[in-house]
């Protein structure tokens, strides 16, 4: 798979990754994308058609727990180290609010 | 732009037909989390029922409750969906202050269920609506804005909460169809103890897909998303909403553009996110902190052996069976908890339609005013069927009856106790009947006349001179028994 | 050196169980030789005096009332800095961590400090065990004991460095070779075990599908007293493996005779340096001395298992590393206004510069359009790798070759060009993409004083077995047995 490996294909992907960079990263990066997807191009002379992906890496299944309570952390030890937080609650630049009263409604993501 | 009063209903719209698909999400009734053994517990103080796992702490990992596996499991066995003999967890990827790890652990390529249908009734038509899928995954957090403050909350007591994602097919064709929908399947849940469908605590969520197409088309329109409906009313009127905006674009000769929008339930109106699209790209791949589920199939016959009466059934039993009319079925069906204590009351007393009006008039009127459920009423089934018994026995007159069952909630006295005080016992006693009577035939000699030349309907009026008289307490059979001597 | 820092771990526990030693003055004296050496080494980054001396001196009074503290009792042990305690700070080497205090420690921690054993500090490494030379790290460049102008490899460079200079047993980490190539390059032992043969419950995750903590000493008996102690299914890591539990210590033999090592020719073919490669057949010969069958094998896929390892562990470090994002702890940026800014800038701010190309790497191959190419296609290579071990371990019982095609390399020689970084790591990496356990020990070293490691792989679970191999050549070797010239005149 040929890529070209744009500026703006690595601002994409720090955008993605929410990875404030640097112009001068942002050229190292884009050094780097390249030789890496070279290095890695080996991959594409192995005929995989056929073959099921590893998912897991062994073969443990149903490894599920019983649905009763443990105690929980509680609220201080949660807070202990939050980098802003009230009484209660850790801290967050304002969301906008969304959907009447309650900001991001959970599930949602924006 | 789209007119905020309600428009033409887009069911008999002439020229467009709506095309609707649910995402509905359903918490799931759990002891502890989805990934830890934090309670699943609503209304704690902030940030209290969490632990490493749901605040996503580093080295912190899931481990899957089992009681999902098997409620996910009997959801999809009730609605007729294939339950997958081997399911696994995949993560999708996304930022936001209520997800701590980053990424929601949820099912991708190989969800818990796939297919499965609903039966919905609109305007008495039956309709068959079909799934996708159903998956397993967590709830996020709450971000909680803070009034006149530059800053959110973030509150992770919901975060890791069990969530199962019904998807529909897009075989909805108004938001009426919709709210159906969803209350159907608010039902069934309730039926199958999967989830208490709390709506004002957010168990029973819904994402709406809409578009629209030319009456007769096949080809679906591009469609958009609205997020996050906690309300059947919500559904309905942001589904109308949005149907209405499209029409109006697509009348004006414009695109609609396939989006994520928010309904404003204030303003009653769909917002765009616009513009916070692009930063997203779930990049879903399989979690490898899990191990994938295997369900057997004695585990399937287990489940399906012990699937309760469904609403459909229960329906049909009250009809077919017990003779109720339709609407006391209906009725008497919408939730579970009422149809048990109906079905506890017939087991003391073989009489569903009285015991139905009994519930549906009087039973109804007090949850309304309390608020509350039929088992927090303070009054058991046996109670009941001890009021209506007074009533049958000729102790109480049916309307003073209604009156005794008002003092009977959350009161535990005998019944003929509250009759006594209430001094609404039914009169049986002939001489005071007679004395009633007689004072009343006094009073309207020409009603005497006439019951003599049979005009029947007089000889209610005499009655009801007479119940005046005692206060409704006249055993009405032994007034007429009277009556019939007297005069005839 | 002082005197018992020279003994085993073995060693020194029956020595404080008989009463022939304190647990004090054991502590005592390897905080000693740390406040000797540390400062030429920089192999710790935060060390536990205060509460060590404290946990010795109750073990040493457990004794004294008669009372059996545990099979560890009153040893020293370090953890990497990956590893949560809720001592100290936990913060993986990074700046995104810093000042992190875990409110609960890892079940490796637990175990170990139940079986008696003395939690003395952390261990440097590089940020969230990416890199092979513990230079990437917010703290400090850990040097090699055997010379420090050179790289004690990596990642986990601290445990492998303390190990040679202190003795005693240090929890590592291995995603792609960082308990065993660091174990070469300091001269010591470094058992990666099996997936999910140690739990990985307050571990760091970098790569979860890779990721393993593992045992770093001087001696396979040390591993194996480790070992046996550390591994167990967890019910707070569903990936740990129920297998029945063993004692790795009691299973330790060195009647090898009989069994079978593999010659993976593909592990031989290129890029290995002569000096390694003929410490390396001079070990395959003392084995053969040993009554072990040699023979040649194939593990055809072999030069595919870097680059899959390279999309593989990036894919997984994007999604794991998402939890750093200043919102509910860690480093939060003062020049965020908004929200995006306050992610972007947290993070950027806050990850060191090999960490944000592994995450990048990973968004990008897990992203939309490119997730078969990389991400899916890799996984497919995985299968093939795994199935050529599984073929060849039809035939042997393990397969022998070097850990590292290279001794350790100067400071700051191959931090110009990641990629040729990742190329130390091209003998390690198939043994997590297959899941079996590997081990490397020391077994000579070159004309320049640096020690060279051996690496076996093994059947999955069969642990007891790669002990075993390396016990029994210890037992009749002295590599293992040399100190490292940091700590003369120290």
């Amino acid at each position: 798979m040929s890529i070209e490996i744009t500026e703006a294909l690595i601002s994409h992907i720090a955008t993605l990754a929410r990875l404030g960079l640097s112009e001068s990263e942002i050229a190292e990066i884009q050094g780097h994308f390249e030789k890496v997807l070279h290095y890695v191009e080996a991959l594409d002379k192995l005929d995989t058609e056929s073959v099921d992906p590893s998912i897991f890496t062994n073969d443990a299944i149903n490894m599920l727990e019983q649905d009763s309570p443990h105690a929980p952390l509680g609220q201080e030890l949660a807070l202990k180290n939050g980098p802003e937080v009230d009484e209660d609650s850790f801290l967050v630049p304002r969301i906008i609010a969304e959907a009447g009263n309650e900001a991001g409604g959970g599930k949602a993501s924006p | 732009m789209a007119q905020k009063s309600k428009t033409q209903s887009i069911a008999s719209h002439p020229k467009w037909e709506a095309v609707l698909g649910l995402e509905v999400h359903v918490q799931l009734q759990t002891q502890t989390k989805i990934f830890c053994r934090c309670p699943n517990s609503y209304g704690q103080s902030p940030n209290a029922l969490t632990c490493p796992t749901c605040l996503g702490l580093p080295g912190a990992l899931p481990v899957l409750n089992e009681k999902v596996v098997e409620l996910a499991a009997i959801a999809g066995l009730a609605l007729g969906s294939k339950v997958a003999e081997f399911t696994k967890f995949d993560r999708k990827n996304y930022f936001y202050p209520d997800l701590p790890k980053g990424y929601q652990i949820s099912q991708f390529d190989q969800p818990i269920c796939e297919g499965g249908e609903v039966q919905i009734q609109v305007d008495g038509k039956e309709k068959t609506i079909r799934l996708v899928r159903m998956h397993l995954e967590e709830d996020a957090g709450k971000n909680i804005h803070i009034e006149g403050k530059p800053q959110s909350r973030v509150d992770l007591n919901r975060a890791g909460v069990p969530l199962l994602e019904i998807v529909s097919e897009p075989d909805l064709r108004s938001p009426l169809e919709a709210a159906t929908y969803m209350r159907k399947l608010r039902t069934t849940m309730l039926y199958l103890g999967v989830s208490d469908c709390n709506m004002e605590e957010g168990s029973l969520r819904c994402d709406c897909n809409i578009s629209i197409r030319p009456r007769g088309s096949t080809e679906l329109g591009t469609r958009t998303e609205l997020k996050n409906i906690n309300s059947f009313s919500f559904v309905q009127s942001a589904c109308e909403y949005e149907i209405s905006r499209q029409i109006q674009m697509r009348e004006a000769g414009r695109e609609i553009i396939q989006e994520t929008r928010l309904y404003d339930s204030v303003k009653n109106e769909t917002r765009s996110m616009r513009g916070k699209e692009e930063a997203h790209d779930y990049r879903y791949f399989p979690e490898p902190d899990l191990t994938p589920v295997t369900i057997s199939k004695e585990d399937l016959n287990t489940y399906k052996k012990g699937l309760p009466e469904l609403p459909d059934q229960a329906f049909e039993r009250l009809t077919s069976d017990l003779d109720l009319p339709q609407y006391d079925a209906e009725v008497l069906t919408q939730d579970p908890e009422v149809l048990r204590y109906f079905d506890s009351c017939r087991e003391e007393i073989d009489e569903p339609k009285k015991i139905s009006n009994w519930i549906i008039n009087d039973v109804f009127q007090r949850m309304n005013e309390m608020k509350v459920g039929i088992g927090s009423l303070g009054l058991p089934p046996e109670r009941l069927v001890g009021i209506i018994r007074s009533v049958e026995e000729k102790k109480v007159s049916v309307a003073n009856g209604r009156e005794v069952l008002k003092k009977m909630f959350g009161n535990d006295q005998p019944i003929e106790k509250i009759i006594e005080e209430m001094g609404v016992g039914m009169i049986s006693d002939d001489g005071l009947i007679e004395s009633a009577l007689a004072e009343a035939m006094e009073e309207h000699p020409h009603v005497v006349e006439d019951i003599k030349n049979g005009k029947d309907a007089a000889k209610n009026f005499l009655m009801g001179q007479v119940m005046k008289r005692t206060r409704g307490k006249a055993n009405p059979g032994q007034v007429m028994k009277l009556i019939q001597e007297r005069i005839l | 050196m002082t005197e018992n820092t020279s003994k085993s771990a073995v060693e020194i526990h029956n020595k404080i169980k008989e009463g022939s030693l304190t647990s004090v003055g054991v502590v005592q004296e390897v905080f000693q030789a740390i406040s000797n050496t540390d400062s030429k080494l920089e192999a710790f980054t935060e060390v536990y005096k205060e509460s060590a001396l404290e946990a010795a001196k109750k073990i040493d009074q457990q004794i004294a009332a008669g009372e059996d503290p545990g099979p560890l009792a009153g040893v020293p042990f370090s953890i990497k800095a990956n590893i949560c305690s809720q001592e100290g700070e936990t913060d993986a080497a990074s700046q995104i961590l810093k000042g992190f205090n875990s409110p609960y420690p890892a079940t490796v921690v637990n175990k170990l400090i139940e079986a008696g054993g003395v939690l003395i500090g952390k261990t440097n490494m590089d940020e969230f065990g990416m890199g092979s030379s513990t230079e990437n790290s917010s703290k400090s460049t850990t040097k090699n004991p055997w010379d420090t102008g050179c790289v004690p490899g990596g990642s986990s460079g601290g445990a492998a460095s303390a190990a040679s200079a202190y003795g005693y047993i240090h929890l590592g980490s291995d995603t792609g070779g960082s308990i065993r190539q660091p174990s070469s390059y300091c001269g010591v032992t470094g058992l990666k075990p099996t997936y999910g043969r140690v739990s990985r419950f307050g571990l760091l995750a970098f790569a979860s599908s890779l990721d393993q903590i593992g045992p770093i000493s001087r001696t396979a008996e040390e591993c194996a007293l480790a070992l046996s102690i550390i591994s167990g299914k967890d019910p707070r890591d569903s990936t740990s493996a129920e297998v029945p539990h063993e004692n790795y210590l009691e299973n330790l033999t060195t009647e090898i005779e009989g069994s079978t090592l593999g010659i993976p020719k593909e592990y031989f073919e290129e890029g290995i340096e002569p000096e390694v490669r003929q410490r390396i057949e001079e070990t395959i010969d003392q084995y053969r001395a040993l009554g072990v069958g040699i023979e040649e094998v194939s593990l055809p896929h072999t030069s595919y298992a870097n680059p899959t390892y390279v999309l593989i562990s990036a894919a997984e470090a994007s999604s794991n590393l998402s939890r750093y994002d200043g919102i509910h702890y860690g480093h939060r940026s003062d020049q965020s206004v908004d929200l995006e800014q306050l992610y972007s800038n947290s993070r950027g701010e806050g990850f060191g510069p090999e960490v944000k190309r592994r995450i990048l790497v990973g968004t990008f191959v897990l992203s939309s359009g490119y997730y078969d190419a990389f991400y899916r296609k890799a996984m497919k290579v995985r299968r093939l790798i795994r199935k050529d071990f599984e073929d060849v371990f039809k035939k042997v019982d393990a397969v022998i070759c070097p850990t590292s095609p290279v001794p350790a390399f100067p400071l700051g020689s191959r931090l110009d060009d990641p990629l040729k970084l990742y190329l130390v790591d091209i003998l390690t990496v198939s043994a997590n993409l297959a899941g079996i356990p590997g081990i490397s020990f020391p077994c000579g070293f070159t004309s320049a004083g640096l020690p060279v490691g051996t690496q076996l792989l093994g059947r999955p679970f069969e642990e007891s077995r790669l002990l075993s191999l390396v016990h029994a050549f210890q037992s009749q070797s002295d590599h293992h047995l040399r100190r490292p010239p940091v700590l003369e005149g120290s």
